[in-house]
């Protein structure tokens, strides 16, 4: 462990000198701001910046990429705060209760919540890297399909308490979202489904231009037909700037202590990554919560799991990656090439052979989420003074940024359409009391939930009793969600009970 | 009312799928959870819309029953047909965009969702409208270097010329 210091000192050296830390800075306010535009992932910022790393030092190179992933994973959460689209899938959940605290005004405290959080996340993920990457990955390879499937269903179950007045059609609506994520291939057998010979539908619905219509398109074409509902625009400026304070921070150590360790774990497991862990810190506050029903209204606890959580994945997504040299993710494949671009050998062996590069890339996490906390202070008040502007210029911005955020991602204008038709479902569901972000839900988490699903069933080919008997964690898991699912529904049923109506 | 027809022509859709996609889907070396797996998703999701049709039925006053289409769904209110010509213009909008390129085509949607909710002077109208759509080109073509729909023509030749003016 003292050699462990030693290797982290030394990258924190180099990080040090003035014009490397200039870089640095430069590099994680560059990567929240490719964060926060529609369409830019963590990817696409590690590419942008990689040519810069060149000519650097491999230490710096490698702390430079880390710093710029982190941070641009952080700035995902601005957009889906500021305007309900999500940068990235994972931010979906930000926008439960960030938007309805940005409708109050209260634009700068829920973007700098979003911010810290994130800070916070991606510090306890690279604390737990430094010291239990060895540990962590044994129990991860535990986890197989069955386990996998439980862990989604987890998150899924989130679903009934987004509503609980309308629990039947909430269900309904996560139903939706899970069939529309088959439309297209299938994923293990490569049979089209639903897509009666159309070429366009055969790669599926996409989830961000679903994502961005279902919330940003929803919200703007809800102001046409009742206006002025939005108080955006009319803010005023010095409550819209002001940010949150350490009081209320520390008033949520415990969430975000716990929501970070959920976030990194999650992030270990191979094809988890950042979207499920967000649903299911989420999902898990909302059922340990003292106040549950304010969940989704626009509190700090809402922005603060999700940010966690999705930012602390994305640090334990490194993990497998500089382990075992197997990426969690898109981003962790994109820095994997990065790092190997840099002379990393990510794998096994890295610890052996080059221990000041796994170190470097520990430091970069950490650099990363201390910088973000200065940069987050500067950023959220120029962010939030966006929300002045009057809501009819807000609205063609929104509308820009939407279609160029779809299109961008993978440059078809099919996507385009896909946004304009989730904006259309989404404002025929809001008004007939579906709830869109369950239909998310559903399309975010269902391909993961299918696979693991029918990958279990042809695994247990002697019943699913007898194979379930040999996994005591999906076990474990599954009786978890049922009591959750019970207790939800017989708590919705005494309410409707007491109210007289039925479910 | 509105909300019954809806999930009750929402539950015929699901069925129309439940029927279509189970026949269509071809099945790979007898795996047949390749169209079981969204067939109970359809299924349960009809039986959720069909029970909630029978509680919103049960529900209605009888007044309410008797009112027209054009009643329950106000197409008579100015709003809607606000509503519906937005979703019109963008519908032409986005049919459009790779025949007219974004830069060209974009100032004109932005200018028309300006002025429809509630900016009063033109002229303030069109030059948020160019900025934006500036703004947002600049940013994505000449920072990020990713590419926006060009357009055909002519149009795609004069928006490749502009995307190289600054090399």
């Amino acid at each position: 462990m003292a050699e462990a210091f030693a290797y982290l000192g030394q990258s924190f050296s180099i990080i040090c000198q003035p014009i490397n830390l200039l870089i640095m800075f430069g590099g994680v306010i560059f990567g929240v701001i490719m964060g926060a535009l529609p369409g830019i992932s963590a990817t696409m910022a590690v590419i942008f910046c990689l040519t810069f790393t060149y000519s650097m030092d491999p230490v710096m190179g490698i702390t430079f990429l880390c710093a710029v992933n982190c941070s641009a994973v952080t700035g995902g959460g601005i957009t889906a705060i500021l305007f309900n689209i999500p940068g990235t899938p994972a931010s979906a959940v930000t926008t439960f209760d960030g938007s309805p605290m940005v409708k109050r005004g209260e634009v700068g405290r829920a973007l700098s919540l979003d911010l810290f959080s994130s800070a916070i996340g991606n510090l306890v993920g690279a604390v737990i890297m430094f010291f239990c990457t060895a540990p962590l990955m044994v129990a991860a390879l535990r986890f197989g399909a069955s386990e996998m499937c439980m862990i989604v269903l987890m998150g899924l179950s989130v679903i009934i308490f987004l509503d609980e007045s309308n629990i039947l059609l909430t269900i309904a609506s996560g139903l939706i979202g899970l069939w529309i994520s088959t439309i297209g291939q299938d994923p293990m057998t490569g049979q089209a489904r639903y897509t009666f010979g159309s070429s366009f539908l055969l790669a599926g619905v996409d989830m961000l231009p679903f994502m961005i219509g279902m919330f940003a398109l929803t919200e703007l074409y809800s102001e046409f037909l009742t206006p002025e509902k939005t108080k955006l625009g009319k803010m005023d400026p010095r409550k819209v700037t002001k940010l949150t304070n350490f009081k209320e921070m520390f008033s949520m150590r415990w969430l975000l202590l716990r929501d970070s360790i959920l976030g990194t774990v999650v992030g270990i497991l191979p094809g988890a990554g950042s979207t499920i862990a967000s649903f299911l810190s989420y999902s898990m506050e909302t059922r340990i919560s003292k106040h549950p029903k304010d969940f989704g209204t626009g509190i700090p606890e809402g922005i603060a799991a999700s940010e966690t959580a999705n930012n602390a994945a994305a640090a334990g997504m490194m993990i497998p990656l500089v382990a075992m040299g197997i990426p969690g993710g898109t981003s962790a494949a994109m820095m994997s090439i990065a790092l190997n671009i840099q002379g990393v050998k990510v794998g096994p062996l890295l610890l052996k052979t080059q221990p000041l590069y796994l170190y470097s890339v520990v430091a970069g996490m950490l650099f990363a989420s201390i910088a973000m906390v200065f940069v987050s202070i500067l950023i959220a008040k120029v962010f939030a003074r966006v929300l002045c502007l009057p809501y009819r210029y807000l609205a063609a911005m929104i509308l820009t940024l939407a279609i160029v955020g779809c299109y961008a991602k993978n440059g078809r204008i099919n996507d385009v359409y896909i946004m304009l038709g989730a904006g259309v479902l989404g404002i025929l569901c809001k008004r007939c009391h579906f709830n869109n972000s369950a239909i998310v839900l559903g399309l975010v988490l269902g391909n993961l939930f299918e696979v693991n699903l029918r990958r279990t069933l042809n695994l247990a080919t002697d019943g699913l009793l007898p194979y379930l008997m040999h996994r005591p964690i999906t076990i474990v898991l599954l009786v978890t969600v049922a009591a959750i699912f019970f207790f939800a529904i017989r708590k919705a049923n005494r309410k409707k009970a007491d109210s007289g109506g039925v479910i | 009312m509105a909300e019954f027809i809806i999930c009750g022509l929402l539950a015929l859709f699901f069925l129309v799928m439940l029927i279509a996609g189970y026949v269509t889907t071809a099945v790979f070396l007898g795996d047949e959870s390749v169209r079981l797996y969204p067939s109970v998703l359809l299924l349960a999701i009809i039986l959720c819309l069909v029970l909630h049709c029978v509680q919103l039925w049960k529900k209605l006053p009888s007044e309410e029953k008797k009112r027209s289409i054009a009643d329950i769904f106000r197409l008579k209110d100015r709003q809607t047909h606000i509503f519906l010509l937005t979703i019109v213009v963008t519908i032409l909008y986005f049919l459009l965009l790779d025949t007219l390129s974004f830069v060209l085509l974009t100032p004109f949607i932005c200018l028309y969702y300006i002025m429809m909710l509630g900016e009063t002077s033109w002229l303030k109208g069109i030059v948020t409208s160019i900025l934006i759509t500036a703004a947002v080109y600049c940013v994505f073509i000449y920072g990020l270097h990713i590419r926006l729909p060009r357009g055909t023509g002519i149009i795609r030749e004069l928006t490749m010329k502009l995307e190289f003016l600054f090399g």
